[in-house]
């Protein structure tokens, strides 16, 4: 998993949770990076999971919905990195994920291990997502997502109808968008 | 306790700045490892682009080689033809040349004993001047100057067509061989077609009857010599096309913004599937060592850096048409 991700992460935990808990995170989980990030580096997605299962722990708060909070976090953050990135409208963002921010992602690292998306635009209002990953963080999907209706203003309902957690063969988001 | 949380803080500060630290020092030679990647990567590209211009020259050179060569066979072939055509006239004009020199004795012959007989009239010495006047009429006789009289005109008649011919064959050459002109001239093409008709009369006019229908054309501006040389390709090529005896047909006239030339053969025909191949490299359908499969295809070069077009239309058992587009505008490189 991206380096960048991780320091998103670190700063979400600083600025919602304070740095001690980071720091206790650090201590506590023993991440084999010692919790030294960049954005050019890899790192095992374990010492993500590691984190937020502590942090589950520590605030009683489920691990899925403490993924769905990163993923939209994440996403007002990147969008802040990577402006260019944001084209006009919700829905066209959410059709560029997978041939143009992820194509790019490649250019810069050849190595990164991304999801793929396809789609299904059945309707102006509509837009299914069909999300493929080994690591099946459909949640951050989700909060990623989110985060994006946010930066648009745009109001929006999603529902899964198939999760790779529930042995799909992949997860399904059906969105409408709009009032 | 306050200076404990304090303490504390600074503890916390410290090691989040080292994180930091590692991080930037990471990145950092994260960086400067890329950029070695990169300048590696860029020095081969560059040893690429380096190789690849060599090998483009190479490959020019090869072409201009090959043109070359072909220039050179087809000068070789003319060379042969044109030594024939020379030797012809050469010939008989040499032996007029003799047959006059002995014509020049006996007409000597009777001069001095014409002048002996006007000295022998002039110190009337009427003895003299009656045997000198039966000698003339003997030596006349003897040196048939009668048939020298009448035999005279036709061979100075001959001898100077022979060395006119000789002078046209020259002056073709010297207007077909602009070959190596390296700038562009204006230049009539019909005079072109003129002067290689006359290089390669030799090769051709034992099968060929040519038709020439040639309309008054403007001048262009052209390589001359390398036009030239695509006329005599088609003009040899359609003579070996023709088995026995058939007819070559040269048109040329304008149309719209072109000068066409067309080359109409009743020889036998290209089979469909050569025509596509015809202006090829080395596609040849001539025996080995006949061809060198480089006449169209430099015939194509030619005309595309005229920035015209050559065409071919064929049947087998009926002949062929070659037709040369050249725009009267646009020539120039």
């Amino acid at each position: 998993m991206k380096g960048v991700i991780f320091s998103i992460f670190n700063e979400m935990i600083e600025e919602k949770f304070g740095l001690e808990l980071w720091d206790r995170m650090i201590e506590e989980t023993k991440p084999v990076s010692k919790g030294i990030y960049t954005s050019a580096q890899s790192y095992h997605e374990s010492e993500l999971f590691s984190y937020v299962g502590l942090l589950s722990k520590e605030t009683g708060i489920s691990v899925e919905d403490l993924v769905r909070t990163f993923g939209h976090f994440t996403l007002i953050k990147l969008s802040k990195l990577y402006p260019d990135f944001l084209v006009k409208d919700f829905k066209e963002f959410l059709k560029t994920i997978d041939s143009v921010i992820h194509a790019e992602v490649k250019k810069i690292y050849p190595d990164a291990g991304l999801p793929s998306f396809t789609y299904e635009d059945p309707a102006p209002n509509q837009l299914v997502m069909i999300y493929k990953s080994p690591r099946k963080l459909c949640h951050l999907a989700e909060g990623l997502i989110a985060g994006a209706a946010e930066h648009y203003q745009t109001k929006h309902k999603l529902s899964q109808t198939k999760c790779m957690h529930l042995n799909d063969p992949h997860c399904r988001f059906e969105l409408t968008i709009g009032e | 306790m306050e200076a404990e949380v304090l303490s504390k803080n600074e503890e916390l500060l410290k090691r989040a700045l080292y994180r930091e630290r590692q991080a930037r020092f990471k990145a950092e030679d994260i960086l400067e490892k890329k950029t070695k990647e990169l300048y590696v990567v860029v020095e081969h590209l560059k040893k690429q682009i380096t190789d690849r211009i060599e090998a483009e020259k190479v490959i020019k050179r090869n072409q201009a080689q090959m043109i070359q060569s072909e220039k050179m066979a087809g000068l070789g072939q003319l060379a042969a033809g044109v030594a024939h055509e020379i030797n012809n006239p050469v010939g008989f004009v040499t032996s007029n040349l003799q047959t006059l020199k002995k014509y020049s004795l006996s007409i000597k012959k009777m001069i001095s004993e014409y002048d002996s007989l006007v000295s022998s009239v002039q110190s009337k010495d009427i003895e003299k001047s009656v045997s000198f006047l039966t000698e003339l009429a003997k030596t006349k006789e003897k040196e048939d100057i009668a048939y020298i009289l009448d035999d005279l005109d036709n061979l100075v008649k001959e001898s100077i067509d022979g060395t006119n011919r000789v002078k046209e064959i020259v002056k073709g050459l010297k207007s077909f061989a602009r070959l190596d002109e390296a700038e562009m001239k204006e230049a009539d093409i019909n005079e072109g077609i003129e002067s290689t008709l006359k290089i390669v009369w030799n090769e051709i006019k034992y099968k060929c009857e040519v038709i020439k229908k040639l309309s008054p054309l403007p001048m262009i501006v052209c390589f001359p010599g390398q036009l030239n040389q695509v006329f005599m390709n088609l003009i040899v090529n359609a003579a070996q096309a023709i088995q026995e005896k058939g007819t070559l047909t040269i048109e040329s006239f304008v149309e719209k913004e072109d000068i066409v030339i067309r080359f109409t053969d009743t020889g036998s025909g290209i089979k469909p599937e050569n025509l596509e191949k015809l202006f090829n490299p080395f596609f040849t359908t001539k025996a080995v060592g006949k061809g060198t499969g480089l006449g169209l295809s430099v015939s194509y070069g030619i005309i595309k850096k005229h920035k015209g077009d050559i065409f071919v239309e064929s049947q087998v058992g009926v002949g062929t048409t070659f037709t040369i587009k050249l725009p009267m505008k646009g020539a120039a490189l």
